[in-house]
């Protein structure tokens, strides 16, 4: 990748990408996508039954979903894009110009939704106004709005996990409707409306009664809901599991868990089973023993759901790699079709900013530091989470001796035995160079610093 | 110089340049004048409020540009993202470089938005709440309005940085890169802007609510007279920027200033000056209405925003072409690298026996971690070879679905692998036939 390196050694970039990525789907999905059908629903109730304590109740939901969208949600969605440019320009570079005219519809449906969702708020109609009629459909109008800018984007996670026809024909078309994309899509609607659902049921125990229907009530009409919506979920989730791309599916073991924790593997398909079995119990028990349901059990689905979809976008994260855009670019920021090269000249030889250009005898560990910065960075860290040292010691023992020539030959065949892992781009004299700064920092703890605090170190040349 | 510019993506452009270029300028515009009115909204709010201690209609004034703020917030983030995504396309390697160099700085503008937006709402929505005292009240909004005037630094900063690659070696992190010229010049230039278009903005906004309980139906003169000092101040703004203005130019590495530039801005500064002329009238005008005198303002100050956008992409696009020409032939020459070496790598197979077939598969897939006699990560083989005895098939099944044994790492599956090079794998390591 020829720019110069961010790289954060505590947290992991991937893991900023993480927390910032998860954010957003939540607020999106909960409060934006599954959140404005709930509204409008409430309000549609409210004006048919001329009841206007349905219409608080829409008013008051609407009231939070609408701070959070316009603040939380809309940075971290702009966020996803400035953490992506950090930590892997290259593919967020490549994903802008293969999906540009479909980002720049989206920005239009996005123009048009903040504009609706500022209206539709701002303008909230008494219920019995004349206009009360109008300001229901103006809502469907921003669900419809919320709804299409998700569908767009999610065609481009689609496209990373599975690039389909592009790969041949490099035509938007072909990456827009790839094989991951309506399934996903199918998955993520449904998704949304659960979890809406679920996010409105968690709000309740802190509303206070008055100007309110009824507690139990609310909690019926919700709890049928989430319920609706369940079925459809199940079989967007099936569709979608399907959709994987073989490569993708003998990463999924390590995918959910990491590679350390595999073996809770088994132990997490079951807890998600039971969120998922709890959920509709709960619904259950909303829809036909209100008046019994507790505080904690309309928060449960929330916090079950939210924790769920976070692990569900870490799967979806890590399955297809090694690649960040399948078949096209590794995650470690190379294209697959330069590795001939890369592996004949060394990726020091193509990186403009490195601190050298070359191993030599004399720069060995300087020069190893560069290549793990260029080829590893992106994914591990030196002292933080998922630590090379950590990995290292796993697989070698932390007290014996590190053995370079050990290193260097599983470096040169890891990707065959873990499929998740991209080759190494670099040469033999590079590969030897980063075995030589690994087994070095079995002894000298020293986190790997990015170009936010070393400023372009190979400048003075 | 040339040593700091990378290879561009290899990916083409999706539109033309000029195209590309026309999307950039126009949503840019669109998008700078909301944070304008953001920024400048901030700041007047804080203004009024303050002036409302004594005289409580500017308190009500304070909050009818309070409520303007929150709206305009929320349009200068969406209007952002189409500059944003052809800045990306046009500039990639430019704009993305001087991102990692300010890095965190560049990421903190996430939660600093988020937090003056949430600020500006604790602020409007907590205005008739009785339960907060009136200076805490005030203090949130001079807090949002410090966060406001911050974010444009580091916003500055990268657009600055991305246009002088020369200059990337010096920089250590984002307060050096706001140490490079005309970051301070620019941000005072951006800062004064941001007053003038929003004091233009209220001049036409205030008195709209014909509702009769609102300020400016109860008092019609306090209107005349808040839009005479608007019309004063911007007079004040605009004068000011006539010795901005240079400072900016002057501040400007020269390389990237072209002769179409400085006649483009002899046309903006005389058409500035007009607009002087009209901002003193109406702030003489004892009852300035929003008639003629006000569509001209707006008319000429819209015109010459145009040409100020455009300047600065003409002078965006001189400052980068050398480094672009170098980029071109660079990235280039790469790619026939590249592809050459692709060419080169592609040597004819041999056939090979069966056993030799799993010799290799088994150095290509496994040799990382298993080894004949010794353990390095997993079991040795002479220790397989006592479990599984002959059969190859349970080795086979293991591989692809792989339990876990012992303590240490477990093994991942090798799902991915052909089943006949699993086969032959098994084979080898059992010596079977």
């Amino acid at each position: 990748m020829d720019f110069p390196i961010y790289h954060l050694d505590f947290l992991n970039n991937r893991m900023l990408i993480a927390v910032v990525a998860i954010l957003h789907v939540i607020i999106n999905h909960a409060m934006a996508v599954g959140g404005i059908p709930i509204v409008v629903y409430l309000e549609r109730k409210a004006f048919l039954n001329k009841d206007a304590r349905w219409d608080h109740l829409a008013k008051k939901v609407m009231f939070i979903f609408f701070i959070i969208t316009t603040t939380i949600g809309a940075m971290s969605g702009v966020g996803i894009w400035v953490t992506a440019s950090l930590v892997n320009p290259a593919a967020i570079g490549s994903l802008l110009r293969v999906f540009f005219w479909a980002w720049a519809i989206e920005w239009v449906v996005f123009i048009t939704e903040v504009c609706l969702i500022l209206w539709y708020f701002l303008s909230w109609k008494e219920i019995g106004h004349a206009q009360k009629k109008s300001h229901v459909r103006l809502g469907i109008f921003l669900a419809a709005a919320s709804w299409i800018t998700m569908a767009i984007i999610v065609s481009i996670l689609g496209f990373m996990m599975d690039t389909g026809a592009w790969t041949g024909d490099g035509s938007l078309l072909s990456a827009l409707f790839n094989p991951v994309y309506l399934p996903q899509l199918a998955f993520r609607t449904p998704l949304a409306m659960v979890f809406a659902g679920a996010m409105a049921l968690a709000f309740i125990p802190f509303f206070s009664n008055n100007s309110l229907p009824e507690k139990h009530d609310i909690l019926r009409l919700l709890g049928k809901w989430t319920l609706a919506w369940s079925a459809p979920f199940a079989l967007g989730a099936l569709w979608y599991r399907n959709a994987i791309p073989a490569y993708s599916v003998g990463n999924m073991q390590v995918a959910i868990t990491t590679q350390a924790f595999a073996d809770w593997y088994q132990q997490l398909l079951i807890i998600s089973g039971i969120v998922c079995v709890s959920i509709i119990l709960i619904a259950l028990a909303c829809i036909f023993i209100p008046k019994r349901v507790g505080a904690v059990a309309l928060v449960a689905p929330a916090v079950g759901v939210a924790a769920m979809l976070g692990l569900f976008e870490r799967v979806r994260e890590f399955i297809r790699k090694p690649y960040a855009i399948q078949g096209y670019l590794y995650s470690n920021g190379y294209r697959a079709e330069d590795y001939p090269l890369m592996k004949r000249d060394g990726i020091l030889r193509h990186s403009t900013f490195a601190a050298v250009r070359e191993v030599t005898s004399e720069n060995t560990l300087v020069a190893g530091e560069e290549v793990f910065r260029l080829a590893c960075s992106r994914c591990h860290t030196v002292t933080g989470i998922n630590s090379i040292r950590k990995n290292i010691g796993a697989m070698y023992g932390f007290s014996a001796n590190w053995d370079p020539e050990i290193i260097s030959s599983y470096i040169e065949t890891m990707h065959n035995g873990r499929a998740y892992m991209p080759p190494f781009p670099g040469n033999a004299k590079e590969r030897k160079a980063l075995a030589e700064y690994l087994v070095q920092l079995q002894s000298h703890v020293q986190p790997l610093k990015g170009v936010q605090d070393t400023g372009i170190q190979g400048a003075v040349r | 110089m040339s040593n700091l510019v990378p290879r561009d993506l290899p990916l083409p452009l999706p539109a033309p340049a000029w195209l590309l270029e026309f999307l950039l300028v126009s949503s840019f515009m669109l998008h700078i004048l909301f944070v304008n009115l953001m920024v400048g909204g901030s700041l007047f709010t804080v203004f009024y409020q303050w002036k409302g201690k004594t005289d409580q209609r500017f308190e009500e004034l304070a909050y009818l540009v309070a409520k303007t703020l929150t709206v305009n917030k929320s349009l200068a983030v969406v209007l952002g993202v189409g500059p944003l995504l052809c800045l990306n396309v046009l500039y990639t390697t430019f704009f993305y470089s001087a991102n990692a160099l300010t890095g965190t700085a560049w990421l903190m503008i996430i939660p600093l938005i988020s937090g003056a937006f949430l600020l500006t709402y604790l602020h409007k929505y907590t205005w008739h709440n009785n339960s907060l005292s009136r200076g805490s009240h005030r203090l949130i909004a001079i807090f949002a309005a410090i966060l406001f005037l911050i974010i444009p630094f580091i916003f500055l900063a990268n657009a600055n940085l991305m246009l002088f690659p020369e200059r990337w070696g010096e920089v250590k992190g984002f307060f050096t890169a706001l140490l490079l010229p005309n970051v301070f010049p620019r941000y005072l230039h951006f800062i004064a802007a941001s007053v003038t278009v929003t004091g233009l903005f209220l001049i036409g906004y205030l008195g709209r609510n014909k509702d009769p309980s609102s300020i400016f139906q109860r008092e019609p003169n306090f209107l005349f007279e808040a839009r005479r000092s608007l019309y004063s101040l911007c007079f004040v703004i605009t004068a000011a920027q006539f010795i901005i203005g240079p400072l900016v130019l002057f501040t400007l590495p020269s390389h990237g200033i072209s002769g179409a530039m400085l006649g483009f801005l002899l046309i903006a500064i005389a058409m500035a000056m007009v607009l002087l002329k009209f901002l003193y009238q109406e702030s003489k005008n004892p009852t300035p209405q929003l008639s003629k005198g006000f569509l001209r303002i707006v008319f000429l100050f819209t015109v010459i925003v145009a040409f100020m956008v455009s300047i600065r992409h003409m002078y965006r696009e001189q400052a980068l072409s050398a480094h672009k020409q170098i980029q071109k032939e660079k990235t280039q020459a790469f790619l026939d690298e590249s592809a050459a070496a692709a060419i080169q790598a592609k040597s004819p197979v041999a056939e090979v026996s069966p056993q030799e077939k799993g010799k290799n598969a088994f150095a290509s897939y496994c040799s990382g971690c298993h080894a004949e006699a010794t353990v390095k990560v997993g079991p040795a083989l002479t220790e397989i070879r006592g479990i599984y005895k002959t059969d190859t098939a349970g080795i086979v099944k293991w591989a692809k679905a792989p339990g876990k044994k012992r303590p240490g790492m477990a093994m991942p599956s090798m799902n991915h692998v052909q089943e006949d090079d699993l086969d032959a794998i098994a084979h080898w390591i059992l010596k079977a036939k």
